[in-house]
Formats: C-alpha cells, structure tokens, sequence
C-alpha cells in the first residue's frame, strides 16, 4: 500500500514545475531576449521599418532552439503558458500593450500543450509557431488600432494615419505574419536537428 | 552530527558507483577535510550532506545519511538547508541578487523568518566574517575572491551548524585563499562543523582535524589533522594530493636565457572605457622553448594581458611585435592561441574527433597529428563522444590538444590547473614542457605555486 | 550600519506599482495625442523624470534620438509627391510614438533593485515561481552576455570567428558555432544556480519576507497626482487654449 502511494506522489511531482524548472526558464528566456535585442537592433537598423516587422521571423530561426530543448527537458504542463506570461511580465514595462496579445497566444498554445503529446516535435512546434506569432501580433497592435484611435480625433489627422496604415498596415500585415510563423517552423526544424546532433549526444536532455 | 552509514550511491547518468560502502561519522564541531583525485567521489559526499543527491543530482542512494538526527532520504533540501549550508566551487553561479546585500539576506528571506531578525543577523555576518568593505557592491564589481566570501556570508547568516564547502579555493587566488582562510577559521571558532572538500591543502593544513582521503568511491584512509600535518610533500604527492608546504618555493621574478625572441610587448598599457588604466608601460619579452609564468592577485589585468596578447584586446598604448615584426591585434590572432580556465567556452561541436580538426584543412599530416596529440593526452578512446559528456579534466585536455593542432607561435593558458588534483597538475605541466620543446612560447597566468615550480621557466610578477 | 548605500531622491525611490501607473498613463496619452504640441510636452514631462532620476547618459541619446526624428518630420515636408509623403511623415511619427515606450521602459527600469522588484512582484500577488524567474532574467542577462564574449573570443582564435565572411559563407555553422556552447553553458548556470538557492531554503511554498520593505509612501502618491495633474491638465489647457471644447 506503502509503495504504491509513494509511486503515484512521486508522479504527481514530477508534473510539478519545481525551482530547478522555473530558473531553467529564466536563462532561457536570458537567450531569448539577447536574441531579440541583438536582431532587432541590426535589422532595425539595416532595414529600417519593414525590417523591423520582419524582427521575430528572424529571431525565430534562433529562438526554434531554445523553445525546442526547453520543451524537451520540461515536459511539464503549464510550462508553455508560463513562458509566455514571463515574456509578457518582462517587456510590460516597455511595450505594456502587447501583454494580452502575449498571454492570449500562450493560452491558446498551453490548450495545445495540454491536448496534444507533450513528448512530439510536432505539438512543440506548433506551441512555439502560436506563442510567437500571438507576441509578434501584440507588438503590431499599434499599428492596426491608430485608425480606429485616430477616429476619436481630429478630421485631418485621419489622412495622415491612413497613410501609416496603407503602409504597415493592410495586405503587408498578414504576409509579416505568414514569414514569421514560416520562420517559427524553420527555427523549429533547426532546434531539432541541433537538439539531434549535440544535446542529445551530450546527454543533457 | 553526521552520520553516513554504508553507503552506496550511483548516479542516473552513470554505470558505475560514485560511492561503494562508505561509513563516516563527523561529530559536531570537527573541521573535517576531504581529499582525493578528480572524480574520487569527494563532492558527491558533501552532495550527500546537503540532500543534493539523490534529489538533485538523480542517483540511486541504498544506507543512510543522518544529518542533525534527520535522515536525508525523508527531507527535502530545503528542510536540511537550516542546518546545512553549502559554498560551491564557481562563483559566477551561486549569486541570485544582483547586491550583496540582498544576496547575504537571501536565506534569511527564503526562511520566513521576521524582517528584523533577518536584519540583525545580516548585520552580524557581515562583522563577524569582516566583509564590510563589500557592503552595497553590485555583484558584478567583485572578484572571485570577493564573491566567494559574499557566497560564505550568505550561508553563514542562517547560522547553520553545519558547512559544507566543495573545492571553495578552485578560483581564487593566493590572497582571498588567505581571506578564506581566516573566515574558516572564525567559523571554526564558533564551534561550526565544517566539511571541506579540497585539492589545495596548504591553506587549510592547519585549521582540520581529521582528514579522510578517498580514491574511486571508497576509503582509502582516515587520519588526524596531526598526523596529516606530519606527512611530507612527497607522501603527499605519492597518494596524488597535493603538497602542503609551498614556503619553499621560490616566487621572484625570473628570466629566461633565450636565443629567439618570439614575442615583445613594449611599453603596453591598457585600461577599459572610462576606466583608470589597468596597466602602463609594461614590457615583456618572450622567446622561444619559454614558459613563462604570470603571477600576481586577480583584479591586477593577468587575464586582460593574455587577451592582449592573443589579440582579443587592443592595447591603448605601446607596441606589439611578433617575430621581430610589428603585430596588430587582428594579426595576433593568427600566431596565438588561448586556452580559457573554462574549457565550456572553448568547445563546439559534436565529438572529438570533428573538434581536433575544426577550423582548418583536412589533409593526412594533419590527421596523423591529431591522432598522436588525442593518444598523449589520453583522449583517443573518446574520439567519438560529444565533448560537452567529458569531465572536467578531460575537458580542459582536449582544449590543449586543440591548441596543439593550431601550430601557434604562442600559446597563452589561464590557470590551467586550478581544481587539478596532483598527476594532472604534473601532466598539465608535462604538456606545457611539450609545446615548448617544440618551439613554442607559452605564456601562462597561475596561482599555483606547486605547478610554477614545476614547469616555468621564467616569472613575472604584475 | 548602511546595508544598502546611498538612497535616491524621491523620484528614484517611488514605489514601483506608482511607476508602473505613471508609466501606462504616459505612453497611453503621448501615443494617441494628435497634437505635436501636446507630444512635446509629454515628452519633456518624461525627460524630467529621467533626468532627476540621474539617468544622464541614456538621457542625452533619448534627445538626440527624438531631436534627429523631428529634423526628419521637417524634411519631410518638402516632399513632392503626396503619396510618399504622407507614408514618410506617418513611419516617422510612428516611430516617434513608440519611441515613447522605449523611453519609459528605461526611466522605469533603472535603479531598480532585484529583490526590491521581486517584493513589489509579490506585493502584486505574483506566484512565486514567477518571482524566481524574474528576478533570476534580470540578474542574468549580464552575465550571458560576457559569457558569449568568451565564446565569440575563442571563435576568432580558432578562425570560425563571427565574421562577415563566415555568416554569409557558412550561417548554420557559425550559428551552431556560437550557440550551442551558449546553450550549454546557460543549463549549467541554470542547475548550478538552482543548486546554490535550493541549499539556501528556495522552495515554491515558504513566504519571503524581504528585509527592504517596498510600500507606498505618501510621498509617492503625492508625486504620482503631481504627474497625472500634469499630464492631464496639460491636455485641458491645450484644449481650452486651442478654443476647442472637451
């Protein structure tokens, strides 16, 4: 009777998110924003606006690693959600409209997560592919609603927004969300052959 | 105090035994030192104090460890951390604030205990252990040395009967060992049991009193802190420890009787952005088949000059001449090669093999040199394994092989035997002698009093 | 004994959760004000608080940066065609609202301590596995940083460096390059540091009681209304001043 309880308590705790997990998530997530300030710097720069909407599909071809490994070495539920609402948590202070967006995506994906085997590329990819593109949409928000804001304003403003909108907005809007969930695919399809090539055979997942 | 009875412990990831039928009674109060070779068993014992194994660090554990009359199979780690305080090995890694105040206060926070009961016994471990000077520091301004004492004072706060401190001294230099010393002592002092594990013994030899020394999981003998004290440098080093007496050894300034000059720095300075200057006007001389030895406390630019050297780093004053010819930084890097402390930053892909040959062309010399420098440094049975499934020790060879194969002019080593047990240490210094043979110039920084007399030429103190 | 060294003015020290509201406040009306006028303002209301919170350095790029985006706005005006001039002044007033977040982030950022940020969070009723999180990112994103600088040295000396030459000859090697040591290296930090604070009573279940206190002082209400009466009657005046009627 004993044992059998010891059993089921130790399976219960090994679903728990214990500390050890939880400090695994903040350098990963060190990864993630280095990633992000790095790219986004050098393609904001080099390509000024359009590049700077492009910034998570190409953040996601580095990201797919990270996401990947840490997926494998946390099989956990609500590991998915949890990282999402840190990321929302950690660029509130700078972009604090963006957080519902991000906590929505994780959200979505965490039901994914949960419905899915955790233990399949494909369910990690398709977590991954929902929780960037939701926080590169958050990101984007500005862009779509200053229309509909500026419509509380002046008349004459109304045109100037248009313009913004003709060009961030619109058709380009959903092609930029195509490209980053294409890039959300392709990083994945990196992170596993690293994870392949070397974590696996270093014995660290 | 601590009782471990009859213990077998293996970890998940391995096949063998780390430790085989190990009985060890520690009373309260002893200060007691552990000893042994790299991978003996020694930090899965302290892991065993502190309930890290089995719970940490997966494991199969059969016997019992009884630490403070609890058992460490029904306790969590953080039901023995009121009594036991562990220091680790790598400062870099043990800081969670980034002030030191918030760093002592952390166990006191973690605990649950009242706002004014933690205050007051931060501020006493901060006058007890003298660390004052560091108060209101971010982490990121101290040394290793510095770091370590803020790590000591941490656990100390708590006021644990029990410490437990695995190769504390690994990073440091001579004059925080001296620092660390003094603070072991103190703690000592307060009656504290005191579990060290440790290869350099010289700073402790004094303050133990028992000495257990273990080889491949098992015991090989305990003895008294006097009979340990009595033993000579070569008993010492026979068993594979390292020596206790290092008063002998001779640390002034040296110079080495070459013909070909490799490497000139003239009149080199250097400080970092909006810094005083780290060093000026500093001249150095290296030949060829010249190991020279760079002493000095950390925080004096022993690690930014070898930087310079191997053109990491542009100097901001001074000139730099390779082979008689005026070398730029973006040219050093062709003639040198570095071999960090951390061989982690320094290995990149999925096996030996792939890692002896990266960055250069593939034809059969080269092979065949490969093969010869993995057979001397031990690691052709490994050919085909990830370099990141190493140990620590044959991490750091496969470094210097790798710095073989470069065919460098000079070959600059940060501590390269820090956490080496002895044989290493002699093998380490064995390759050094190697590479110079060959017509190197080997640049090397060190604390090691014992591998200086060993291998280096010359000296130089900063 | 003085634990923690010199305080700040009363700027410097405002509780956190007042911060956040100043901030929400800020970006929110500069974002979707019309009026160039207005932004202005607001934007000198934000260079007030950077600057007597002694943030010098980031202060003077922020204006050099916003200087630099209005020159732009002015040269636009002498654009020809319509089209390409309504989108050109749009990007550029675009950026300059969101410049506006960047900006706060930095003003709300600074000076902030760890575990001060950490008691604010869990003032804030955040669980605690969140709070580790927290507050394990922000004291690590340093420390990765020069952890790559190590990597990327080794990289040059072993000529696979992070060149122009290697990125566009050969990316995926180069990136696998310079990540996967990286990535191993982070999970070592992960477990070491998780190691350390575990022996050191970290667990999910036990309260914290920090030893700094982060309450709301009356101090910072009363510069938390300064700001809103600020801000808001800024926007009245203007109004009024412009004739228009709320």
């Amino acid at each position: 009777m004993i044992e059998k309880k010891n059993v089921s308590c130790k399976e219960k705790n090994m679903e728990k998110l214990t500390v050890r997990d939880f400090i695994t998530m903040a350098l990963f997530l060190v990864l993630v924003f280095i990633i992000y300030s790095v790219v986004g710097m050098t393609m904001g720069l080099a390509f000024p606006i359009y590049g700077a909407v492009l910034i998570h599909a190409v953040c996601s071809l580095f990201w797919g690693t990270i996401f990947i490994l840490l997926y494998t070495k946390i099989s956990k539920k609500w590991v998915v959600l949890l990282f999402n609402v840190m990321i929302a948590l950690l660029i509130f202070m700078a972009a604090w409209y963006a957080a519902i967006p991000i906590v929505l995506g994780g959200i979505i994906a965490e039901i994914v997560w949960q419905k899915f085997d955790r233990k399949k590329f494909t369910t990690m990819m398709a977590c991954f592919t929902i929780q960037i593109t939701a926080w590169f949409v958050g990101i984007y928000i500005p862009v779509l609603i200053i229309t509909d804001l500026s419509k509380l304003f002046r008349e004459s403003y109304i045109e100037l927004y248009t313009g913004i909108k003709a060009a961030l907005g619109g058709p380009f809007f959903y092609i930029a969300v195509v490209v980053t969930v294409l890039g959300c695919v392709t990083g994945s399809f990196i992170g596993k052959a690293l994870l392949k090539k070397h974590f696996e055979k270093a014995g660290i997942v | 105090m601590i009782r471990i009875s009859n213990v077998n412990f293996k970890y998940s990831s391995s096949d063998d035994n780390a430790l085989c039928n190990f009985d060890l009674n520690i009373t309260k109060g002893e200060f007691i030192v552990l000893l042994g070779k790299s991978g003996c068993g020694k930090t899965t014992v302290t892991r065993l104090i502190n309930a890290l194994a089995p719970d940490f660090y997966d494991g199969e554990l059969s016997g019992d460890v009884i630490v403070d009359e609890m058992n460490t199979k029904e306790k969590t780690i953080q039901d023995l951390s009121h009594s036991v305080g562990s220091v680790f090995q790598d400062p870099r890694s043990q800081f969670f604030s980034m002030d030191t105040t918030g760093e002592i206060a952390f166990s006191c926070e973690n605990a649950g205990l009242p706002k004014e009961e933690s205050i007051e016994k931060v501020k006493r471990a901060i006058t007890e252990l003298k660390i004052e000077r560091l108060l209101g520091k971010s982490v990121f301004e101290l040394s290793s040395g510095e770091k370590q004492l803020v790590a000591i004072a941490s656990v100390y706060a708590r006021q644990p009967q029990i410490i437990v401190l695995d190769e504390p001294s690994a990073n440091l230099d001579n004059d925080s060992v001296e620092m660390l010393r003094d603070r072991l002592a103190i703690l000592k002092k307060q009656g504290h049991t005191i579990v060290v594990s440790e290869h350099r013994t010289h700073y402790i030899k004094d303050l133990c009193d028992r000495v257990v020394i273990i080889n491949n999981g098992e015991i090989m003998s305990k003895m008294s802190g006097d009979e340990f004290r009595a033993l000579s440098n070569a008993n010492l080093n026979a068993m594979g420890l390292r020596s206790l007496n290092l008063e002998k050894i001779d640390r002034q300034n040296k110079y080495f009787a070459g013909t070909e000059l490799t490497l000139e720095l003239e009149n080199i300075s250097f400080n970092y952005k909006n810094s005083d200057d780290l060093f000026r006007n500093l001249n150095l001389k290296l030949h060829k088949n010249e190991i020279l030895g760079i002493v000095g406390e950390n925080g004096k630019g022993k690690t930014t000059l070898l930087e310079i050297i191997c053109g990491l780093r542009k100097q901001t004053g001074g000139e730099i001449r390779i082979n008689g010819k005026k070398c730029k930084a973006k040219d050093r890097i062709k003639h040198t090669y570095f071999v960090m402390q951390d061989s982690d930053y320094q290995l990149f892909t999925e096996s030996v093999e792939n890692e002896i040959y990266l960055g250069s062309k593939k034809d059969k010399n080269y092979q065949e040199k490969g093969i010869e420098i993995l057979k001397l440094m031990d690691l052709y049975y490994y050919i085909n394994r990830h370099p990141a499934s190493l140990s620590g020790g044959q991490k750091q060879r496969l470094s210097i092989a790798v710095s073989y194969m470069k065919d460098a002019d000079i070959i600059c080593f940060d501590e390269p035997t820090s956490g080496l047990d002895y044989n290493s240490m002699i093998n380490v210094s064995n390759l050094l002698k190697t590479l110079a043979n060959q017509g190197k110039a080997i640049v090397v920084t060190t604390h090691d009093y014992e591998f200086l007399a060993n291998c280096c030429t010359s000296i130089f103190d900063m | 004994m003085n634990l923690y060294g010199e305080k700040g003015n009363f700027i410097e020290e405002l509780d956190p959760r007042m911060k956040l509201l100043i901030v929400i406040l800020i970006t929110v009306m500069t974002f979707i004000t019309e009026s160039t006028v207005l932004f202005m303002y607001y934007y000198a209301l934000i260079f007030v608080l950077i600057f007597t919170s002694k943030l010098y350095k980031s202060g003077g790029r922020l204006l050099l940066f916003i200087s630099v985006l209005f020159i732009l706005q002015l040269l636009g005006q002498n654009i020809q065609n319509k089209g390409f001039r309504d989108s050109y002044i749009a990007i550029v007033i675009l950026i300059q609202r969101l410049s506006v977040f960047v900006a706060m982030g930095v003003w709300a950022s600074s000076k902030m301590k760890v575990g001060t940020f950490v008691t604010a969070l869990e003032n804030m009723r955040v669980p605690k596995g969140m709070t580790i999180t927290t507050a394990v990112v922000l004291r690590y994103i340093p420390t990765v940083k020069q952890e790559f600088y190590y990597i990327r040295s080794t990289m040059e000396l072993r000529g696979i460096g992070l060149n122009f030459k290697n990125i566009i000859l050969h990316p995926i090697k180069t990136f696998e390059y310079s990540f996967v040591p990286l990535i191993i290296r982070c999970m070592t930090i992960a477990d070491e540091l998780s190691a350390s604070a575990m022996t050191r009573g970290l667990d999910l279940d036990t309260k914290r009681i920090p030893i700094i206190d982060v309450k709301i002082k009356a101090v910072d209400v009363v510069v938390t209304v300064a700001v809103v009466f600020l801000v808001v009657g800024g926007m009245i005046a203007y109004k009024k001043l412009n004739g228009e009627l709320l």
